[in-house]
């Protein structure tokens, strides 16, 4: 089943990607599809399989000691963003200046 | 039609812990820039976050002072949304079951504000905003973070104020959080609605963010409270938005983020276990918790019989608490010791922005002075005026007193003389005084101190005048 138009338009905004509209159609059919891929699961029966109930969110997490480790050098660091200035990790502004 | 205010604040506390939240970069702030980072900070393929157990232990002190309910099994979750100082693309927070629910921070002993919850979480990059571009420091992403989240009780900004005075003394002295502001170790959003007073429905609110002292909390809520009124006074609506408040300008104004989507698409996170706590820890916890301000507060009013505005005054830094009740002690007159401390020593601290811990005055030289007073070697307005001296030299008193020859002069004959000298000086006057004119003994007194250069013992010389003056 397709999914809706708007909703293609919602997910793209969120994920930061520009959508042209002739793809519109083509992406709402695709999620679709894989949704109803996933949905497939829900016909196995697995009423007789204690075990499948068993999550990941079982059991508890383990906690460390708050001791300080290693950390990554700083050029290496730079080295992976996209652009840098001075020592800084530098992006398009994120707040507009008010007009003074 | 009269308004109410309904606020609600969200404080979010770094905790002082040496690591950060899931990974073990170190957190201190004074680290240069981009160089406390690892694969977990940024959430790189094959990065797996660990709990760090302090945050945890942290986070339960906070919820038991508070007296909050601590959940034995709670969840981290994914917030997820792109932001530049959010590297991983989302935010492991808690969401349904947060580690602490309920609670109330109490103001005094009959005013509580009550709390929704405490959750664990970790904090974003540090963004430096300049103009046409935005610099990231990814040093504070990932280091701990408890966001107290208050029940919508508040009614005006001088409520968030107190509020907030307890809420950081309580997590200083739990010693888990540096509560300083201006460094962002404790950062206060506001949300604010009005209403019709006796509806039941809230009003829209505004999220009020950019507040970076308690002043400014709370002169920023009761200009938007007023703001609002007037909106809806002249027919208009309120927007539901985030505002940022000027200090310069007293005033709040929407800020004009890039326009985002809020869509958060929380989901349990996958990469952790439930955060599981025993009773035993808990319990564990709670014998090592600490007096809390207002507990002490109650315990000086008890104790050594000062007034309870003077007890909380004391009681909301540890270490000044600490210096009154060993200065009350080893003087024997907390009342003075009271007094001094809050306008004498307070005075010469925030003259030099200093902390009690940095001061040069020893509570032993403080007692000896206070026994100074109190053994009528030196007046108080001798003590006062040496103060300044003492608190930088932190000289023994007595030793000062005698250098400057300031002591008080007790003795009787000594006084009378002065006094009848000051009598026969001013013949006008003393008619003046005996057909009536009573306030004229204050300048007799005055007189006195004068030619005694305020060594004069004042109960005597009053003693002695209204003698005199009556003879
Ligand atoms: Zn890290």
């Amino acid at each position: 089943m397709a999914i809706e138009r708007d909703t293609v338009f919602h997910i793209a905004k969120l994920a930061h990607i520009e959508i042209d509209e002739r793809d519109v159609e083509k992406f709402s059919r695709q999620m679709g599809e894989i949704l109803d891929y996933i949905e497939q699961l829900n016909e196995v029966d697995i009423s007789e399989v204690s075990e499948s109930l068993r999550s990941i969110h079982e059991g508890s997490v383990f906690l460390r000691e708050d001791e300080p480790g290693a950390s990554l050098e700083r050029e290496t660091v730079l080295s992976l963003a996209p652009e840098v200035e001075d020592i800084f990790v530098k992006v398009p502004p994120v707040i507009k200046e008010e007009s003074k | 039609m009269e308004f109410e205010a309904v606020i609600g604040l969200e404080v979010h506390a770094q905790l002082k812990t040496k690591t950060k939240m899931f990974c073990s970069c170190k957190t201190d702030f004074k680290d240069e820039p981009n160089t406390n980072t690892c694969p977990v900070c940024y959430g790189l393929p094959g990065a797996l976050p660990v709990i760090n157990k302090r945050a945890v232990e942290f986070a339960i002190k906070a919820g038991l002072a508070f007296n909050c309910k601590i959940n034995l099994t709670s969840v981290f979750s994914r917030k997820n949304y792109f932001y530049p100082d959010l590297p991983k693309g989302y935010q492991i927070t808690q969401y349904e079951i947060p580690i602490c629910e309920g609670g109330e921070v109490k103001v005094d002993e009959n005013r509580a504000f009550r709390l929704e919850r405490i959750h664990l979480e970790e904090d974003a990059a540090k963004s430096m905003h300049k103009g046409n571009k935005t610099l990231i420091d990814f040093n504070r992403s990932g280091i701990p973070l408890i966001e107290i989240v208050s029940k919508p009780d508040m009614r005006s900004g001088k409520d968030a104020y107190d509020y907030l005075v307890q809420l950081r003394a309580i997590l200083r002295y739990l010693d888990i959080c540096d509560g300083n502001m201006e460094e962002g170790s404790l950062r206060c959003d506001a949300n604010i609605s009005v209403r019709p007073k006796g509806q039941k429905e809230l009003g829209t609110k505004t999220e009020l963010k950019n507040l970076n002292s308690f002043r400014f909390v709370q002169k920023a809520i009761d200009y938007e409270i007023k703001r609002q009124i007037e909106v809806i006074k002249s027919g208009g609506r309120i927007v539901q938005e985030t505002r940022l408040y000027d200090d310069r300008k007293n005033e709040t104004r929407p800020m004009r983020s890039k326009e985002e989507a809020h869509d958060y698409r929380y989901f349990p996170e996958p990469d952790l276990k439930p955060l599981v706590i025993t009773e035993k820890e808990i319990e564990e916890i709670r014998k090592k918790m600490p007096e809390l301000p207002l507990e002490k507060a109650t315990r000086f009013v008890k104790e050594f019989g000062i007034k309870r505005e003077d007890a909380h005054l004391l009681t909301l830094e540890k270490e000044l608490a600490d210096y009154f009740e060993e200065v009350a002690k080893l003087s024997g007159n907390p009342k003075t010791a009271s007094a001094l401390i809050q306008t004498e020593l307070l005075r010469e601290l925030n003259a030099e922005k200093k902390s009690v811990n940095e001061c040069s005055l020893k509570t032993e030289t403080l007692a000896k002075l206070i026994k100074l007073i109190d053994n009528k070697t030196i007046s108080m307005k001798i003590a006062k005026d040496i103060f300044p001296e003492i608190y930088k030299t932190n000289k023994d008193p007595e030793t000062l007193v005698k250098e400057k020859g300031l002591l008080q002069i007790t003795d009787e004959t000594a006084i009378e003389e002065v006094c009848k000298k000051v009598l026969e000086a001013n013949p006008k006057q003393v008619e003046t005084y005996k057909n009536g004119k009573e306030g004229l003994f204050g300048f007799f007194v005055g007189q006195v101190m004068r030619e005694t250069r305020g060594k004069a013992n004042p109960q005597i010389v009053n003693k002695i005048l209204k003698k005199l003056l009556e003879e």
